[in-house]
């Protein structure tokens, strides 16, 4: 144990730090922990009144305890106490406890805030420099509230001492920071100006931070502080560097200040003439220092001044008027970027960055290229080369264009894992921009398949494809390119995507050709096809079937695959559905229907060139309402007709790029997505997909809730048992199909699901056409059809339960079946006017119901309105005069009554809530679906 | 489109529609920071709980361009080499379980950084500073636009009063004097911001302070002390 050399040592302090420092294992040193709480507890509540010293060497051994990371749920009132002691070091301790354990219990904050009350007005310039400290430290609400108003006072008071000025200074920075609205502008902010001409440098360092942060959102109040500023920078920068004693550090002058005010300065345009000619004399000074020998070899000096130097580049960048200024600063940086620091090297690119945006030092940027190239390949720090990709990145324009993405697609080959993806990103945004050659930028996108595929993500090659569908003049040339690509041996699963879409469009183009004939295209794709995933898959048999289209010739070749049983028959439903509907459409329609069905694509809208723009447009509503149109109409012709309507074929051929993305983004962040297609359900069934991954228990309301707003998907699943569904309602009537999968290798039997239901609803499995087989083998599916009539409105939900036998134990598992009233819903355009009407006329008291209530999910406008049509109702828009409202109607058929209802749900976005009303002839049915309406949001 | 970094917060100066799109892009996209907001105007504030690179990059060039400085430094640690956390000092307000979890996974990154590689790294949005004294690592938080070197030097003025105030210091010292050690930092920053540079004023207000507990504590006896403990 060290000696104590300075100030009160708490001896029994340093003895426990001592035992806890010779714990050999985390139990021991949690035993004696335990042992010391007891102990300080037992004080804390002994008769004995403990005097100033104990108290606060205990209140020392409990924060000492929380910072090594315990809990502490005592002592904060024997901390208080210290607060009012008279003794410094007692207060000190009683401050720092606050100051690290804040606790919000009200009745103590009203007791901390009376001692700094007290401490502030003690006019001891020590105590209140501790309540100061205590107030910046905690910063809360409640301490604005109480000190808001009175610390300006002391800022500019005449006689406060200037080590108080600093620490109030900086205690307003921090309210203001924390509660804004309750630091009051006045009198007083045209003398905190003032302070920037103070006589003590620390003062002015305190309050250009505070004025900095005024400044920025008063700028019109603080607008003198700019001259005065820039006097201030004046005199520092043209003292020797002796002349300001301590501020002065390591040959620099003052420093911090320094970056201080060049910092203030860049929260306002350039000064008028006058004062600008002063500050470009600054800043040329500062720049000519750069070019000094330094005055010490320590990396002290050499440190504060580039920290000054890039604060002042800083500036020169934020004005961007002076071209003289900024190529000098460009140039200067270029120095840095072959310094033998790395530091320096690091920031030196980074600066550049900004620079590169400047019209008037683009260009100086430009002529460092090999420099930063070259840091991308030999830099060893992985943050560096970062920066230079960084650099590259913002360097890049037509003129240099393909050498930067040439050497961006070379270094990924060999770069570290956590930065490919931006590089893939930046490579695939910089190859859109500037491409004056589309060959080039398909060749480049497919460079960046075969390099990096994993990390290209799906917006990538959905634009690389949307690019060639609208430029004709690269359609042949993408064709042929990626037709060449394909025969690798080995080939990104992207690449046969992209291959796979490209073909089926222009595959026509490159047909003319022995080597790429119609046949060999449709070998070289089908020899990938047992290696993709099952989304690829998909997309191929969508080529194979565009193929017929263009090709006619290999249309019995197509239709042999398309038949085989590992199509026909495949167990993935999607795969499945397009073999069988893809050979029925290649047997059925004529040449004539085939052309039109199969045609190519149309071109995408055309988008500005900029991500941004096009993920905006990709976003944008109508997409949105088309996909579920799309989604909806397939459901509606599952098991339809051999020629299903074009409209639904060309959405299940071709996966637009926009559908599919949209997609993708939306169902992720939300559990209860949009309702999946109909091929979904047995996606589920069959596979491990994640929504229905996590094993459920029996009954659980959360699964129950998922389906309020659709009708298929996995309902329940555990180690042995999965249980999926898929249902439709008309009117007051429905079906749903059950399907029960025994996950197990194992023999199901005595199987026998029952079903338990109220007398507002009718649910009958139908017994004679489908039993259920006692026995489910192991790994197989059985199907249980149930006819459901509502007969009046009804909340409670009908209990499915299932008993069986299972390598001789028994089980038994009960499930609520999502069989809500909302099922009986039908929808109903109205127009405004009539919306409004029938929403008066449902006025009673009784027939309305609201509830208000937080976000669960994300707001999402499309995700809702997907909800509110999935909840049944029609979505009526342009209907309420506020457009981020939502409102639907409909009619709940019953099999003795129609139940109209209106519903209106407004989100607020702010407090991140919602409220639902909903007005119904029926009261019961009002409330029922406002309790099953508002669990989805 | 003129936007501005505040904070963690993205002010967005623009039309409803676009704010509106941005929005929605932002919305869509995975993981990235848990402090984005979104003003669309001045009543609602949409939180963006996730970006993804993309969207981080394209609005890290617009942002780069368009700058405040409004910033601060967020938090600073002290911990060993053996990463055993020495001092922390929070300047924004953050929930004891998102500091230990701050702690432990910047720890873990800057430990297992080599000793040449550069003082400063990205991490989630915020920029770390860091250097090695000896045993201990200090390690700083500071924002985008925040002036790394200068906040290197920081560091370094507080090593030097440290080891003025406690005559060549090391990590022992930081133990067992672990309160000195937050005195004499809330002496040099306070709210994340430097309130005295000069190495004299801030040892003289930590000197003043011993004194006058000198003055007020009356000697004890070695027997008082140890029933005490």
């Amino acid at each position: 144990m060290p000696a104590v050399s300075k100030g009160d040592g708490m001896r029994g302090l340093a003895v426990f730090i001592s035992d806890i420092r010779n714990c050999k294992s985390k139990e021991a040193e949690i035993k004696r922990i335990n042992k010391e709480l007891a102990n300080i507890r037992s004080k804390f509540k002994g008769d004995r009144a403990l005097d100033g010293y104990s108290k606060k060497k205990y209140v020392c051994k409990l924060l000492f305890i929380f910072l090594l990371g315990h809990d502490i749920d005592f002592g904060h009132m024997e901390a208080v106490n210290l607060l009012s002691s008279n003794r410094y070091t007692e207060k000190q301790i009683g401050y720092l406890f606050i100051s690290v354990l804040v606790n919000s219990n009200s009745e103590l904050i009203r007791l901390i805030n009376n001692a700094i009350k007290n401490d502030l007005a003690s006019r001891n310039p020590t105590f209140m420099g501790l309540a100061l400290h205590c107030i910046a430290n905690v910063g809360s609400r409640e301490m604005a509230e109480a000190f808001a108003g009175e610390i300006p006072r002391i800022l500019v008071a005449g006689d406060t001492m200037d080590s108080v000025k600093q620490s109030a200074a900086l205690c307003l920075l921090r309210l203001y920071r924390t509660s804004p609205d309750l630091v009051p502008m006045g009198d007083w902010t045209s003398r905190v100006v003032h302070l920037l001409n103070d006589q003590h440098l620390g003062v002015v360092t305190a309050a250009t931070s505070l004025i900095t942060t005024l400044a920025q959102k008063n700028p019109e109040e603080f607008k003198t502080s700019v001259s005065l500023a820039v006097s201030r920078l004046s005199r520092i920068v043209t003292s020797a560097s002796t002349d300001l004693q301590d501020y002065t550090y390591y040959f620099v002058p003052a420093p911090w200040l320094s970056v201080k005010l060049l910092r203030l300065l860049q929260c306002y345009p350039p000064p008028d003439p006058a004062v600008r000619g002063r500050l470009t004399e600054c800043l040329e000074a500062i720049l000519n220092k750069a070019q000094e020998p330094p005055k010490s070899k320590k990396v002290q000096h050499s440190n504060a001044k580039n920290a000054v130097l890039f604060e002042a580049i800083s500036l020169v960048i934020h004005h961007d008027s002076e071209p003289n200024l900024l190529v000098r600063a460009c140039n200067q940086l270029g120095q840095f970027l072959q310094h033998r620091e790395t530091n320096l090297r690091y920031l030196a690119l980074e600066s550049m960055c900004t620079l590169a945006s400047s019209e008037f030092s683009h260009e100086a940027v430009k002529t460092h290229i090999e420099t930063v190239i070259n840091a991308l390949k030999t830099e060893r720090d992985v943050s560096v080369r970062q920066r230079a990709v960084d650099l590259l990145y913002a360097m890049c324009d037509r003129s240099n264009a393909q050498q930067i993405v040439a050497e961006m697609l070379s270094y990924l080959e060999t770069a570290d894992y956590s930065i490919r993806e931006e590089i893939v990103l930046k490579v695939a945004i910089l190859a859109e921009k500037y491409a004056v050659d589309y060959t080039w930028y398909v060749d480049t996108i497919l460079n960046l398949i075969r390099i990096a595929g994993d990390y290209v993500s799906e917006e990538v090659w959905y634009r690389v494809i949307q690019i060639v569908i609208n430029r004709d003049d690269v359609q042949g040339y993408a064709a042929k390119t990626v037709f060449e690509a394909l025969q690798a041996s080995a080939c990104h699963e992207n690449l046969v995507k992209v291959g796979g879409y490209i073909l089926g469009e222009f595959g026509n183009l490159i047909a003319g050709d022995p080597r790429s004939s119609p046949l060999t295209q449709f070998h070289l794709l089908h020899s990938k096809f047992h290696l993709c995933s099952v989304p690829t898959r998909a997309l191929l048999l969508s080529t194979y079937i565009k193929f017929v289209n263009l090709f006619p010739e290999v249309k019995g070749t197509i239709q042999d695959v398309l038949r085989s049983d590992s199509q026909l028959k495949n167990a993935d439903v999607e795969l499945q559905q397009r073999a069988v509907e893809y050979l029925r459409l290649s047997t059925v329609a004529s040449t004539d229907i085939l052309a039109t069905v199969l045609e190519e694509m149309p071109p995408f809208p055309e988008r500005e060139s900029s991500i941004l723009a096009k993920l905006k447009k990709k976003k944008g509503p109508s997409t949105v309402t088309d996909l579920e149109e799309a989604k909806r109409e397939r459901s509606a012709d599952v098991n339809g007709g051999p020629e299903p309507a074009p409209a639904s074929t060309s959405a299940v051929s071709t996966p637009s790029p926009s559908a599919d993305l949209l997609g993708l983004g939306a169902a992720p962040p939300v559990p209860a997505g949009p309702p999946p297609s109909s091929g979904g359900l047995l996606v589920d069934v069959f596979s491990d997909s994640p929504s229905a991954a996590a094993p459920l228990a029996p009954g659980s309301e959360d699964n129950f809730a998922r389906f309020v707003c659709k009708n298929n998907g996995v309902l329940f699943e555990n180690q042995l048992l999965q249980i999926g569904l898929k249902s439709e309602f008309r009117q007051n009537l429905g079906r749903m199909f059950i399907f029960y999968g025994n996950k197990t290798s194992t023999q199901f039997l005595n199987f026998t699901p029952t079903l338990i239901c109220s007398d507002d609803l009718q649910a009958n499995i139908l017994g004679p056409t489908k039993p259920v087989d006692p026995a489910v083998d192991g790994g197989a599916q059985v199907q249980q059809a149930v006819n459901i009539e509502c007969v009046s409105d009804f909340t409670e939900a009908p209990v499915l339960n299932i008993q069986f036998r299972y390598g001789g134990t028994f089980q038994n598992v009960s499930v609520k079946l999502p069989i809500t009233l909302n099922k009986f819903f039908q929808p109903t355009e109205m127009a405004s006017q009539d919306f409004f009407q029938r929403w008066k006329q449902l006025s009673n008291p009784q027939q309305e119901v609201q509830s208000i209530f937080k976000a669960k999910h994300p707001m999402d406008t499309e995700v809702t309105k997907a909800k509110i049509i999935g909840f049944g109702s029609a979505l009526l828009e342009e209907v309420d005069p506020n457009p981020a409202n939502f409102v639907g109607a409909g009619i709940i058929h019953t099999r003795t009554a129609q139940i109209g209802c209106l519903l209106r749900l407004e989100p607020n976005l702010q407090a991140q809530m919602y409220r639902l009303t909903l007005r119904t002839s029926r009261e019961t049915v009002s409330q029922r679906l406002c309790e099953l309406l508002s669990e989805q949001f | 489109m003129t936007r501005q970094i505040i904070r963690g917060y993205i002010y967005f100066e623009n039309s409803p529609e676009e704010c509106k799109a941005i929005d929605t892009l932002m919305d869509a996209f995975g993981k990235y920071s848990s402090k984005w907001y979104i003003q669309l105007d001045d009543t609602s504030e949409t939180h963006v709980s996730s970006l993804s690179p993309t969207a981080v990059c394209k609005l890290k060039e617009q942002c780069k361009t368009k700058d405040l400085s409004l910033n601060q430094m967020q938090f600073m640690l002290l911990f060993s080499r053996q990463g055993k956390l020495r001092l922390q000092k929070w300047y924004v307000p953050l929930s004891d379980k998102e500091k230990k979890k701050i702690t432990r996974e910047l720890v873990q990154t800057v430990l297992a950084r080599k000793p040449k590689m550069c003082s400063f790294l990205e991490w989630r949005d915020l920029k770390i500073v860091y250097k090695r004294y000896a045993s201990l690592y200090f390690c700083c938080a500071i924002e985008d636009q925040d002036n790394e070197l200068i906040t290197l030097e920081i560091i370094h003025r507080y090593v030097e009063l440290l080891d003025k105030y406690f005559g060549s210091v090391c990590e022992l010292d930081i133990i067992f004097n672990f309160e000195k050690a937050y005195f004499i930092l809330d002496e040099f920053l306070l709210g994340g911001e430097v309130q005295e540079t000069s190495k004299k004023n801030v040892l003289k207000a930590i000197e003043q302070a011993d004194l006058l507990q000198e003055e007020a504590e009356t000697p004890r006896s070695v027997l008082e002390e140890i029933g005490l403990t």
